[in-house]
């Protein structure tokens, strides 16, 4: 552009003629222009700083709560696998449910050899009373004969060869007491539960079982056919006075 | 509006914090409680020397309860429990034995008599059990 005065060639911006120094109106325009335009170009530039901070801050902040979270939920994971049973019930009967055909196969096999005392202990081992599954079904009554063959013969195991020194425990009065109980219910039960809904080969293992125990009787405590049907009419308190006899050679 | 979500943070960072806290707490001790239970867990040498005093006493009637107990919670031998697991298991077989005799249930007999022979081979430094066990069913009651 040219200077209005001296018509001489000058820079749009120059405020003034360098050559004759008339003013130049384009040029103070302009500059104040520019002033507006800087001060507004410094407020964007002050706002942009304080926003890009706030996101710092609350990036920072939701970084520390994430790290945090974390840590939380792999304590809580570390916690609770320290503190967790090493043979969950849950998991015995998880098995049993799932082994439920061949565990009902096995059971079946040991009824069918007479191994009583080994079927309960695969009942006890599995868990299998707590379980319910369709292959179990109608175990019940054998199985609570079977309970209570398994804890008398226990009982009576553990009474013939007990400690028979002077120094040592004598707990044969709790024995003979636990004993009692267990063949009231056992000849009890194994009237009883005959008639309930089983598998038709059940009866004969109670009645199996009954003979047992009473074989088991006669050998243990020597006694004769007559006796041992008078030691079984008499009360649980009568059968524990002739048991503490028997045993203590009284 | 950031400043409210900072606040907010701030809040959740504390109780996190506080969480944080709990949660270390608890996992230190579920390590204690972890080492305890790996300690209780070696009780064999205990075992052995209980297994032995009631040898002492000829209380086969406690070794074989313990050995009922402990074959509820599997069928299979615990390492190292092999000669109380022998000992009590043929005082049982052997127990079994004489009812099946008077039963006169020949099968389980022979089931039982194999049993026990295969039992006593095993028994190393623990053989005079298996007489003892003999003399006491064979004098019961």
């Amino acid at each position: 552009m040219t200077c209005r005065n001296c018509k001489h060639e000058i820079a749009p911006s120059e405020i003034k003629c360098p050559i004759c120094g008339a003013e130049n109106p384009f040029g103070i325009e302009h500059a104040k222009n520019m002033k507006k335009h800087e001060a507004a170009f410094s407020k964007t530039e002050k706002d942009v700083a304080a926003s890009t901070g706030m996101v710092i801050a609350v990036g920072t902040r939701a970084a520390i709560l994430i790290v945090l979270l974390i840590g939380i939920l792999l304590m809580a994971e570390i916690g609770n696998r320290n503190y967790e049973d090493p043979h969950p019930e849950i998991e015995v009967q998880e098995d049993a449910v799932k082994n439920a055909a061949v565990y009902a196969e096995q059971m079946d096999d040991l009824l069918k050899n007479g191994q009583y005392f080994d079927f309960m202990c695969f009942v006890f081992t599995h868990d299998i009373a707590m379980v319910d599954a369709p292959e179990y079904d109608g175990l019940f009554p054998i199985r609570s004969v079977a309970n209570d063959y398994y804890q008398c013969i226990r009982g009576l195991e553990e009474m013939i060869l007990r400690s028979t020194d002077p120094d040592y425990f004598d707990g044969l009065d709790t024995d003979i007491s636990n004993f009692c109980m267990y063949l009231e219910s056992f000849l009890t039960n194994a009237e009883n539960m005959k008639s309930r809904k089983q598998k038709e080969e059940y009866p004969r293992y109670m009645d199996e079982m009954l003979q047992e125990m009473k074989a088991a009787l006669k050998t243990y405590l020597a006694m004769d056919d007559v006796a041992l049907e008078e030691f079984l009419e008499q009360s649980k308190a009568q059968k524990a006075v002739e048991l503490e006899r028997i045993l203590r050679h009284e | 509006m950031n400043k409210k979500v900072k606040v907010i943070l701030n809040v959740l960072i504390g109780v996190a914090c506080v969480f944080f806290l709990v949660y270390m707490i608890n996992m230190f001790s579920s390590f204690k409680y972890r080492a305890e239970q790996e300690k209780k867990k070696d009780t064999l040498e205990v075992d052995i020397s209980l297994f032995e005093y009631k040898l002492r006493h000829k209380a086969y009637n406690e070794i074989l309860s313990s050995y009922h107990v402990d074959r509820l919670d599997g069928l299979e031998v615990p390492k190292g429990y092999e000669d109380i697991f022998r000992t009590a298991e043929y005082a049982h077989t052997a127990f079994m034995r004489k009812i099946y005799e008077a039963e006169k249930n020949e099968d389980q007999v022979r089931a039982c008599t194999e049993r026990m022979q295969n039992l006593k081979k095993d028994m190393g430094k623990y053989k005079y059990t298996a007489d003892e066990v003999e003399e006491i069913l064979r004098n019961a009651p």
